[in-house]
């Protein structure tokens, strides 16, 4: 099963990519919330991946197709919220400013949520490459002979 | 395994495509780990154990008289093995996963299984052309 193997590491890939973005469009879309269910503005969200399986020092097995040692891909471990203070802007117009006049804002830089938003994007990309030769040698395959 | 062509390629190459197969495991690991922090790319190096098993004089045993069996190696035997690679340079969250040569390694890994499956090919109607001939 060992190309179809291939095609799951490639897919879990693709699944770790999509909730990254997920992610940057949900922080872009929440760079203005001040309120949210905890209290406080909106907090940066971003994944933490975790490679799938391939112990560090596994036995090598006789057989070549186990595929624990290539590892399994790759898995969404949590989502962390950033820890960075938010930011505090002058706006004494704003519901939520404090005595002060300053309100809480979301710690989201705009600018690398973008940057982000391409590195996920790309990313996103070449596992659909990787998909795709894995489809090819396995068509490849099944024409032996023909 | 007993092989019908007489010659060992035919289980050469299966164990050759098995070898291409396993690396594209590890390339595709690679690439979806490309954000992993503290991921080490993997490699997988078969080409050399193949070399290898093919030198009947390095392993295995001479045969001097005709009634010495000749012990080959048993390429079906033959174990490949994945390294993790640590001596390249890495960012700055300890991965070391090279994009551009994943994405290179993973085009040249599938041509080379294409190439070896149209040589396996060639060999199974090489076969067939025999056996159709004598009809």
């Amino acid at each position: 099963m060992g190309l179809f193997n291939g095609m799951n590491v490639s897919g879990s890939g693709m699944t770790a990519q999509r909730l990254r973005m997920d992610l940057i469009s949900n922080n872009i879309a929440n760079i203005n919330t001040t309120r949210t269910e905890d209290g406080g503005p909106y907090r940066k969200k971003s994944p933490v991946f975790k490679a799938k399986g391939g112990q560090k020092f596994s036995i090598p097995s006789l057989d070549s197709s186990n595929t624990s040692q290539t590892g399994q891909g790759v898995e969404v471990l949590n989502i962390k919220e950033s820890s960075k203070p938010p930011k505090l802007v002058y706006n004494p117009q704003h519901p939520d400013a404090n005595e002060e006049g300053y309100v809480k804002m979301p710690n989201i830089d705009i600018a690398s949520e973008m940057v982000d938003m391409v590195s996920a994007s790309r990313a996103y990309e070449a596992n659909v490459t990787a998909l795709n030769t894995s489809k090819q040698m396995f068509k490849s395959a099944l024409k032996i002979g023909k | 395994m007993y092989n019908i062509t007489g010659d060992r390629s035919m289980s050469i190459l299966n164990r050759a495509l098995d070898g291409l197969q396993l690396r594209q495991q590890a390339i595709s690991n690679n690439i979806a780990n490309a954000d992993t922090p503290n991921y080490k790319r993997k490699d997988v190096n078969f080409r050399s154990q193949l070399k290898m098993a093919l030198n009947d004089n390095n392993v295995g045993l001479t045969t001097t008289q005709k009634s010495h069996f000749s012990i080959k190696p048993d390429l079906n035997k033959l174990n490949f093995n994945v390294r993790e690679v640590n001596n390249t340079k890495i960012r700055n969250d300890r991965n070391n996963v090279d994009i551009d040569r994943e994405m290179s390694k993973l085009a040249k890994n599938g041509l080379e299984y294409q190439a070896v499956t149209r040589m396996l090919s060639m060999k199974v109607n090489q076969l067939s052309n025999v056996i159709n001939k004598v009809k």
